[in-house]
């Protein structure tokens, strides 16, 4: 049986273009970037390679990018590197109700530590307005911090609007960008980002990598200790070969972006098509159009997701219900709680996003395999 | 394993123990389509007690393993609802009413036979096997699954021609058939049981040949959701009205005089004769538990002894006339050895056992199960005098 995935925003596969650029740093760029020695030159001048490639794709300075151990270790090492790292500047942080866990809950161990965090609401589409975020600003208040997109329901925020609201402010601003990176254009300039947490294996990159954007003359006290890789951030001899890989796989983003984002855009729209034609009870969740392509949040009335899930896998087609990070724990997430769900809808919904390797057939085939387990569902349910 | 490979899927009921993973592990190897599950019933309080019982990660672990090795699916399914529900609130009703629970007669009728047969079902699967060591025949005395009655009962979605027995593992020392008196007959042309045929010792020799990772495992002897089998503080805990000795009482002799006073009479069990608080000198039973007045019965051994006694919520597994004629066999509790019985039908809803020899200690709310031969034939809960 061939199986088909559409779990996208969950992991990718490596492209084979950036597999290669891998195997390579495997077998002969194998020094330590620290060394002075040619085999320590030539590594370090790959990590300065894959450095630029993802500088040049948020249009910063690649002495601001701070390679980490993927988009947790970003999220943890903004909040809690920027709130130890500055002080003076406060002790209330802003983030939004509807963050991935890793930003979730490096805000709560900040709380546990006496830092007070407010959480801004997102209007029922997922977009988290400029205007829900100013007004929870304080006198006190040292970071906001918003993700681009929702992992969940995909809609897209104008960080842009966010970013420089809070300049303004003179307010430090992260965004959980993890999503995004690589889809949507980012110009970190532009829309005023501080902080900024990007990850390899969203991109079509090996698992083990990201980077935090960190804007020039911005603190950030360092969460690792031994050595001064990263200017001290975050020490320890680099994954070479992740990096590589995160740095061609954003090389590959940059050259595709335009071309990808319309075409995934309008598989995913004939999926729910698909979806809709077949099927009644069906809410597409999260903003109708400022959505990142190729992702669909649907809530099926009448069936329970998790047994949708099992009966798609069972037919070879993979997607998800909620994120990731929260399966195998059956509260409804979070994030669909604070979008307006009841717990019904949100054990009713699953998340499918498309990707590179996503062709018309297979989404024609996802589509029917869908409709008929729905429907057989939602009989048996009767 | 004398089967045929069946069009349906079979769902296997996976708790990663030896049991389970050896069930799973001959169905595949008769080629049959098979999908693992692991229940999840219970959040375990803390990572010790989650080895040795039921945690859900733990078992998932274990069984995903098993299922990896063997190329099969592996799912877990949340039942925790439908176990509180069912199970545990139950477990903790009756210990209220003064009666002894059977919490895994319960689990197996309404959680898997019940809840998880049903989503089963719903992904369409067309039975539900288990690593119980018990067995299912047909009448003809042949293991059902023949190929043709298979297709039969997949296809008409109604048991196989004819009436399924349920019957004794071949291990007697492992026998789990007491447990699954409470299984809707029609389930029983759904059901398998792969190692009911076999010994323990068999089930752990297949497991070592094929290499399965939990083949040494240790077994689990406890209450799933019991942390340490203490059912007492487990109720404690749960209970501030009995910590409290809202529930608190008299303990009386045969001939009423007071003995003693209790802390709270859930806490006592019939049979019981250690944990009385009575200090030394005489033996002291638990003969009876009143809930009404709170009070708790004491007596001797020769007190205990009953020859007939009644059952609530009974069901029958097969065709039999409950009018004392048929010598039967009863077991009062999963360990008894068992005695001859006659049974009579009382009203509408109760079967009245009658026993040849005293049985001691019949304890309300265990459950009492009749077999004739290795089959069972009907079982039902023990009610109060």
């Amino acid at each position: 049986m061939s199986r088909i995935y559409i779990d996208h925003a969950a992991t990718t596969p490596v492209d084979p273009r950036v597999l290669e650029s891998v195997i390579k740093c495997l077998t002969d760029q194998f020094g330590n970037p620290s060394s002075i020695h040619a085999f320590g030159r030539e590594a370090k001048a790959e990590l300065e390679r894959a450095r630029e490639l993802i500088s040049s794709l948020l249009n910063c300075s690649p002495e601001s990018i701070c390679f980490t151990s993927g988009g947790t270790e970003a999220d943890n090492l903004a909040l809690i590197g920027y709130v130890s790292g500055n002080p003076a500047r406060g002790r209330h942080i802003i983030v939004s109700n509807i963050e991935h866990p890793a930003v979730r809950e490096a805000a709560s161990e900040l709380e546990n530590h006496g830092i007070s965090v407010t959480r801004a609401a997102a209007d029922r589409d997922g977009v988290v307005h400029p205007d829900a975020v100013e007004a929870e600003l304080t006198a006190d208040t040292c970071l906001v911090s918003v993700m681009h997109a929702n992992n969940e329901v995909g809609t897209v925020n104008d960080i842009g609007a966010i970013g420089r609201m809070l300049r303004e402010r003179g307010v430090a601003f992260h965004t959980d960008a993890v999503q995004t990176f690589g889809k949507i254009p980012i110009d970190a300039g532009e829309m005023c980002i501080d902080l900024l947490s990007l990850s390899s294996h969203k991109i079509y990159g090996p698992k083990g990598a990201g980077a935090l954007f960190i804007r020039d003359g911005v603190e950030v006290a360092a969460r690792h200790y031994g050595g001064s890789q990263e200017r001290g951030l975050r020490t320890g001899t680099e994954n070479l070969p992740g990096i590589v890989g995160l740095g061609r796989a954003a090389e590959i983003c940059a050259g595709s972006m335009a071309d990808e984002s319309v075409r995934l855009t309008g598989l995913s729209r004939h999926l729910l098509s698909i979806i809709r034609d077949n099927l009644a009870d069906v809410t597409l969740n999260g903003h109708p159009e400022r959505r990142v392509p190729g992702s669909l949040s649907l809530t099926f009335e009448g069936i329970e997701g998790e047994a949708l899930l099992i009966a798609l896998d069972l037919e070879g087609i993979a997607a998800s219900a909620g994120s990731a990070c929260s399966s195998g724990s059956v509260k409804p997430s979070p994030v669909l709680t604070a979008l307006g769900m009841s717990d019904e809808q949100a054990h009713s919904t699953l998340r499918f996003t498309l990707g590179r390797g996503n062709t018309h057939r297979e989404i024609e085939r996802a589509g029917e395999v869908i409709v008929r387990e729905v429907n057989r569902l939602r009989a048996m349910n009767d | 394993m004398k089967l045929n490979p069946h069009p349906s899927k079979i769902a296997v009921a996976m708790s990663g123990g030896v049991d389970s993973s050896v069930a799973a592990a001959l169905l595949v190897e008769s080629g049959h389509r098979v999908v693992g599950f692991t229940l999840k019933l219970w959040d375990a309080e803390d990572e010790e007690h989650a080895r040795k019982v039921c945690c859900t990660a733990v078992m998932a672990r274990d069984a995903g393993r098993v299922c990896a090795l063997l190329g099969i699916p592996h799912y877990t399914l949340d039942l925790r609802d439908d176990f509180r529900r069912e199970v545990v609130a139950r477990f903790e009703s009756e210990y209220i009413a003064g009666r002894t629970p059977n919490p895994c007669v319960h689990c197996n009728s309404k959680v898997k036979w019940g809840a998880m047969w049903q989503k089963a079902q719903a992904l369409g699967m067309g039975f539900i096997a288990t690593g119980h060591y018990a067995r299912i025949e047909s009448p003809a005395g042949k293991p059902f699954l023949s190929l043709k009655k298979m297709n039969e009962a997949s296809r008409n979605g109604r048991p196989a021609g004819g009436t399924m027995r349920l019957l004794r593992g071949i291990d007697r020392s492992k026998d789990q058939s007491y447990f699954l008196w409470e299984i809707p007959h029609e389930l029983l042309a759904r059901t398998i049981f792969p190692v009911g045929e076999l010994t323990k010792h068999e089930v752990r020799t297949v497991a070592r040949r094929l290499k399965l990772p939990v083949a040494d495992k240790a077994e689990s002897q406890e209450v799933c959701f019991i942390p340490r089998d203490d059912y007492r503080s487990w109720l404690l805990s749960r209970r501030p009205d009995l910590a409290g000795g809202n529930l608190s009482g008299e303990m009386i002799d045969t001939r009423g005089v007071k003995l003693a006073d209790h802390s709270g009479y859930p806490l006592f069990t019939i049979g019981q004769r250690k944990g009385l608080g009575l200090g030394g000198g005489r033996k002291y039973y638990v003969t009876a538990i009143d809930p009404a007045t709170r009070k708790v019965h004491l007596g001797d051994k020769v007190d205990l002894a009953r020859q007939e006694f009644e059952l609530t919520d009974f069901n029958l597994l097969q065709d039999f006339m409950p009018d004392r004629t048929e010598s039967l066999e009863v077991k009062i509790r999963y360990r008894d050895p068992g005695v001859s019985a006659r049974v009579q039908k009382n009203g509408g809803d109760k079967l009245r056992i009658f026993t040849d020899e005293p049985v001691y200690a019949v304890t309300p709310g265990q459950s009492a199960v009749l077999y004739r031969g290795d089959e069972v034939v009907a079982g039902g809960i023990i009610a109060p005098r």
